[in-house]
Formats: C-alpha cells, structure tokens, sequence
C-alpha cells in the first residue's frame, strides 16, 4: 500500500511538473503575442522634392589608372556609358534592374556599358546582371573608393558617362526609397525614349498616356 | 541547500513540459513513402519578344480566355502579353502611381474576362480588359489583412497571402469573392513565429488554391499545409519527403539566435526552401525547392527540384512526384496542369514554357494530420 502510494505521488509530481511547464509555455506564448498587434502602416509617399533630394550630381574625372582601365574594356569607345554599383544596391533598390535595362535602351547603340563593382561584389553582380537581363559590354572588379583619387566612398549606385579625356559627368543615387523612382537613370542622363523604343514597348495598353520622360 | 533527486527530478520535467509546447510551435512532420510519380516537362510554346524590350523576370503565368499568356514581370512592372504562338502581341502597365501604373507590382492574372493585378505599394488592385484598356482600381477594406500577393483561385474567388511579417497580427491566407467579402481567413502561424524579427524576416510564405483545396508551405519551413476552402486543416505533410528541409527556425536556434555565423556567413546560404507553389486539378500541388545562394541570389527559372503531391478525400496523401527539373513553376493552364519556364538557351535570353507531365508509375499513400 505504501509503494503505491509513492508511485501515486510520483505520478501526481510528474503530472504537476509537466501542466506547470506546459502552463508557463502557453504564457510566454501569449505574451509574444501581445502588444503586438499594431495596426497595418500606410505606405510612405514620397513628395517629388523628396525624390529629386535622393539624387547626387557627378562631375569628376577619373584617375589616369582607371581611365586606362576602362579604355581597356572597351578599346576604341569614346565616350562610355559607366555604371558603380556595389554588392549591396541589388538588394536595397528594388527599380535598380529595370532602371540600367531602360539606360541600356535609351542611350545610344554606340556608347557601350560598362560595370564597375568592388572585388567582392563581382559574384553577386554578375549573377544579378544575368537573372535580370542587363546587357553590358563589360563588367570589372576595381577599388570604386579610389576611382576618381579621392579615396573616398563612392556613392552607388551611379551612372555616368565618361568622355575621352576621363570626365565622368552622371547621376548617383544617394538615398534608397522603396519601389520605383520617378524620375530614372536615363532620364536623369536625358537619354530619352527613342524610336525604337516605342516601337518595341507598342502596343502598349490603350488608355494611358505617353510614357513618362 | 544542495537540491535532491525529487527537485531535480521535478525542474527536468518541467523544462521537458515547456519544450513540449515548443514542439507544438514548431512544424508538423510526418514521413511520406517514397516518390511513385515521374515528372517530366512537355515544352508548350518559346515566348517571343522580338524588338519588344525582353521579359526580364517572370512572375505568374495565366492563360486567359481567348488562350494568350498573361504573364506578370515585376521587375519591369508590367504585364506581358504573349499570343497561342508565343509571340508578344501585348504590354499593360508601366511603373508610376497613376491609373494603369504599378510601383510594386506583385501579382496579376488572367481573371474572368479582365486581366486582374496586385500592387502591394498602396495594396491596389487593377483591372484592365482583354485588349489592355485600363478599366479601374479598388482597395481591400479595411477588414481584410494586407496581402502581399493575391492568386485568382477561379472565377469566383481570389486568394490573398499576406507576408509574414504580419505573422504576429493572425491570419495569414484570407479567400475572398469577387465583391471582397470573406469567405474564410486562417493559417495563423503566430505561435511559430512568436516576436523574433530575424525569423520573420527571412521566412516567407506561398500558398495557392484550386479545386476546393488551399496549399500553403513557409519559404523557410519544412512542411505542405493543406486546407479546404472553409480554412479548415487537412493535414500538414513534409514538403521534401526524401529530402527534408531545415527550417530557418533550426538554423537560427543552432546559432544562438543569429542570423550570422562568426564567418560573415548567412546561416540561411546553402539551405534549402520552398520557393514557389502551384495548386492543380484533383487535390494536387506543385512544389518548386530550390537551395538559397546568400551571395547570388536565385533564379527561380534555373529550375530546382520539383514536388507533386495530390491528396485524397480524407487527406491523406494518395501520390507524389519528384524530380530535379530545369524550370520554375510560373502557374497553371486551362486544364489545371502546372505550367514551368526556363530559359530557351545558356544565353538566357529567351524563354521556353512548358507544361508539367505527371506520370501514373503507381500510387502510395501517407498519412497526414
């Protein structure tokens, strides 16, 4: 009787231990829950002023090294249609990828694209030029901080074009904002729609507008 | 006062009810038979943009009434029509905020007679015509939990799947009609996800809905869930029964919560997750894995292992598929069959459609719960 007894009150223990940690499972649970029930946020709006703030004017010149370098990309091409871009500019600005394909589309034929990206970005870039379908003459490992002899941190990403004497005159794009920007690389660049262009987004959808610049 | 046996004893068990309740907040598991279907790609039609800026990157596949391919590109923020022969016949849309414009766009289907798209910026939906007029936009009430993309299910009814960042707030599938009224809301993951942002932020969810059926796996979980339209859980089945997936959870519990190891590593690069998923005809779904690369990203369309599992009347699983392929599951046809793109050729500048063949090797069942 009394080893029955001991079992009872063992099994009553086990019982006890076992509601009290499943108890204090279901508070913590409950309290992750609470206080976190927030109402869902509104999407930012961004005023055009914003946008244009978000927007870095270039006008550099490139060392001679990377002058050279460039010219070795893509011998005999005056000017070049140069893009920085670092690792990270894929994953923090979602417009980036349709941004160069419109750039590509509108500049002309004959400026060649050219990437710049830091050594350990190059993976990464290539595989994001790939999956998205951004046609470039080339693309290059350098030391963007010290492209222009500055040794200063380049903001990316940018895009300039570069004259044969190593001017770079572009656009940077200082601030991440989600989604879209207004106004693109290309229009920044007065790259505007050409002929061919329009011919190749037509038809487009009845109904709307010309495209905007 | 050293502790006895009995107070050791005791705390041992107390922490083993706790962890019982943690096995409550994790994923279902349950082991399936091996795979008895074969699967196999039938290419339907080579998309053909000619002097049309190239498709750059493929979100949903529809087919609408009169058979062309409606094809969402998010990157372009566009819609992209192709015609029976696969030549580009149609664009709707351009990026911007106004009427017919996308900012972020994340879905659009073929849907009834209207052409039926999502921006997840604004939570907008657009409809345009068959012949790409835009007709008109709508918001969701305020009743309803933002989604992050919406599946047409049928003519009727619209699936929306909201992201798990509003994992801690419910619901995270909603089916609604076509006026916005709910029909049913569930999947409410919040236990699993508790308060840890690092979770949250590197687990996704996609779900689809087809025949009476709603399938659901987390981009970062391990398991299928299957429910019916009434929100009611089928069963939950691990989604690579040969293979089985780790779970983001698991990955940051072995590294104390972090999301990095010492190394700069991602503790998510190299494992392995369920990207894309396609409901069918009959109680079937479509499952693409793909392992993530932390430093190039993924490419959907590169394809990755491709899992078929159809269900019975009781839930169980009465046959699955299995197969590497080198394609990514886009949606499905007119005859509920999954539709797969991939690219023509290395250059990668054109794209094939096929369409996925099951093949009836045999059937097994499994049991889920």
């Amino acid at each position: 009787m009394k080893q029955v007894r001991a079992w009872a009150g063992r099994a009553l223990a086990v019982l006890l231990a076992l509601s009290g940690g499943w108890l204090a499972g279901r508070l913590v649970a409950a309290s992750d829950d609470a206080g976190s029930r927030k109402p869902a946020g509104k999407p930012v709006r961004y005023t055009e002023a914003e946008y244009r703030s978000a927007t870095v004017s270039v006008a550099k010149r490139l060392t001679a090294s990377a002058a050279q370098r460039l010219r070795a990309a893509v011998p005999g091409s005056a000017p070049v249609l140069l893009v920085l871009l670092h690792g990270s500019d894929p994953r923090s600005c979602e417009d980036l990828a349709r941004q160069l394909r419109e750039l590509r589309r509108r500049a002309p034929a004959e400026l060649p694209m050219v990437v710049w990206t830091g050594g350990n970005d190059t993976t990464a870039i290539r595989a994001f030029l790939r999956r998205e379908h951004v046609a470039v003459q080339a693309l290059q490992e350098v030391a963007l901080d010290s492209v222009f002899g500055e040794h200063r941190r380049v903001i990316t990403p940018a895009a300039l074009v570069i004259g044969a004497d190593g001017t770079a005159r572009g656009v940077a794009h200082s601030r991440r904002f989600p989604n879209s920007r207004p106004r693109s690389f290309a229009a920044e660049l007065d790259f505007s729609p050409s002929a061919t262009e329009e011919r190749s987004g037509s038809p487009r959808s009845p109904g709307l507008g010309n495209p905007r610049p | 006062m050293p502790f006895s046996t009995h107070r050791w004893s005791v705390l041992i068990l107390g922490a083993l009810g706790y962890s019982l309740q943690g096995c409550s907040l994790t994923e279902t598991r349950d082991v399936l038979p091996e795979a008895t279907s074969s699967l196999s790609l039938a290419p339907v039609v080579k998309l053909l943009d000619d002097t049309a800026a190239i498709l750059a990157r493929p979100g949903q596949v529809s087919i609408d009434p009169v058979g062309r391919y409606v094809v969402s590109d998010p990157s372009d923020k566009n819609i992209k029509i192709y015609g029976a022969n696969g030549d580009r016949v149609l664009t709707i849309g351009r990026p911007g905020k106004g009427p017919g414009e996308f900012t972020a766009l994340s879905s659009a289907e073929a849907f009834r007679d209207s052409i039926l798209a999502f921006d997840f910026s604004g939570a907008r939906f657009s409809v345009f015509a068959n012949d790409g007029r835009y007709a008109r936009s709508f918001e969701l009430g305020r009743d309803v939990t933002r989604p992050w993309t919406v599946r047409a299910v049928d003519d009727s009814l619209l699936l929306l799947v909201a992201p798990p960042l509003r994992a801690h707030q419910g619901n995270l599938l909603t089916l609604v009609r076509r006026d916005g009224s709910v029909v049913s809301s569930f999947f409410n993951m919040s236990r699993y996800f508790g308060r840890d942002p690092k979770l949250i932020q590197n687990t996704g969810l996609v779900a689809d809905a087809r025949d009476g059926r709603v399938f659901a796996s987390l981009v970062g979980g391990d398991s299928l869930y299957a429910f019916d339209y009434a929100g009611r859980q089928l069963g939950a089945y691990p989604a690579d029964p040969q293979v089985p997936l780790v779970t983001v959870k698991t990955l940051l519990g072995r590294n104390h919560g972090r999301a990095r190891r010492p190394d700069g590593s991602w503790v998510t690069d190299g494992n392995r997750n369920v990207i894309r998923l396609v409901a069918l005809d009959r109680s079937t779904v479509a499952l693409q894995i793909v392992r993530y690369d932390a430093e190039r990203g993924i490419d959907p369309l590169e394809g990755g292992t491709l899992e078929t599992f159809t269900l019975d009347d009781a839930g169980n699983v009465a046959a699955h598929g299995r197969a590497e392929l080198a394609a990514g599951l886009v949606g499905r046809d007119s005859r509920g069959s999954a539709l797969l793109m991939g690219y023509a050729g290395a250059a990668a500048d054109a794209y094939v459609l096929s369409r996925l063949v099951v093949g009836d090797t045999g059937a097994a069942r499994g049991r889920g719960r």
